[in-house]
């Protein structure tokens, strides 16, 4: 499951605006160098940035 | 008229050599005139001049009105090599891990996908990628960033659930200090199911370009 299905698993109410540039509070990235997708920023106003253990968490 | 015939002329006879210049023919005569700086006896080659034109010597540069000029453009042009497979909603750093060609030499860090140059002054870059319609992609972006920010982009996009294919470009012009300075190229898609998505290889779809145009 990728880093967005997992973000957006925990919190339904996100959507890809949220992750839009420009306009989103939450950019993910990943920089192709073998560890995979990560979260550059995390700007969101109501919702806390999911800890590494929430994440692994979600199947 | 008078001749005068010599091997070296020293032009300036001050206390600090390099503040002195010498004309002279090299120790064995090969059809050039040789200009240096320093006193005769140790002259350090600047230029010479030859048959077929001038040529400066190594490291030595040649400016037009406070332009360097330089023969031979510093270049470069990469590919990937392989489908890139991106999530939905994350800026991906593509990997060029293909040299087309490279002039003097290639300035790609494969570690972290960027490119520094190492001569400052602007170059002009050139972007493009090809989003495969493997699953429903609605909405493409590319980027050309230097350090971490966003230089120019390309942008294309539909509604959700109705699916765009296709090449999406953006080019810019930028300076870099030659030294730690980088820029990369990134992409952005979106999938109308967040299925991830595509990035076709080959030399034609998804490659990169620069060229360095001066420093002024």
């Amino acid at each position: 499951m990728s880093l967005f299905n997992k973000i957006t698993t925990l919190y339904t109410e996100l959507t890809d605006e949220d992750f839009a540039p420009d306009t989103g509070t939450i950019m993910l990235q990943n920089d192709s160098d073998g560890k995979g997708d990560y979260i550059k920023e995390w700007n969101h106003p109501t919702l806390a940035k999911p800890t590494q253990e929430q994440l692994d968490g979600v199947q | 008229m008078s001749t005068v015939k010599s091997k070296k002329l020293q032009v300036g006879t001050d206390a600090t050599s390099s503040n002195n210049f010498t004309i002279y023919q090299p120790a064995t005569p090969d059809g050039t005139l040789r200009i240096g700086v320093g006193n005769a006896e140790n002259p350090t080659e600047v230029a010479q001049f030859h048959s077929s034109g001038i040529t400066m010597a190594s490291g030595k540069t040649m400016t037009v009105s406070g332009q360097e000029l330089i023969a031979s453009p510093i270049m470069e042009r990469r590919y990937i090599s392989s489908t890139a497979s991106i999530s939905h909603a994350t800026t991906t750093v593509l990997d060029f891990a293909t040299e087309d060609f490279a002039n003097p030499s290639s300035i790609y860090d494969f570690a972290t996908n960027a490119f520094t140059p190492t001569r400052a002054g602007y170059y002009e870059i050139y972007f493009q990628a090809m989003l495969n319609n493997t699953n429903t992609p609605y909405r493409f972006m590319t980027y050309i960033f230097r350090n971490s920010g966003s230089l120019s982009r390309g942008y294309i996009s539909t509604a959700s659930g109705t699916e765009i294919f296709g090449i999406v470009s953006t080019t810019a012009i930028a300076y870099f200090n030659g030294s730690t300075d980088t820029f990369d190229f990134r992409v952005l898609a979106y999938d109308s199911s967040s299925n991830s998505l595509e990035i076709m290889s080959s030399t034609n779809s998804t490659y990169m370009q620069y060229k360095y145009l001066g420093d002024f």
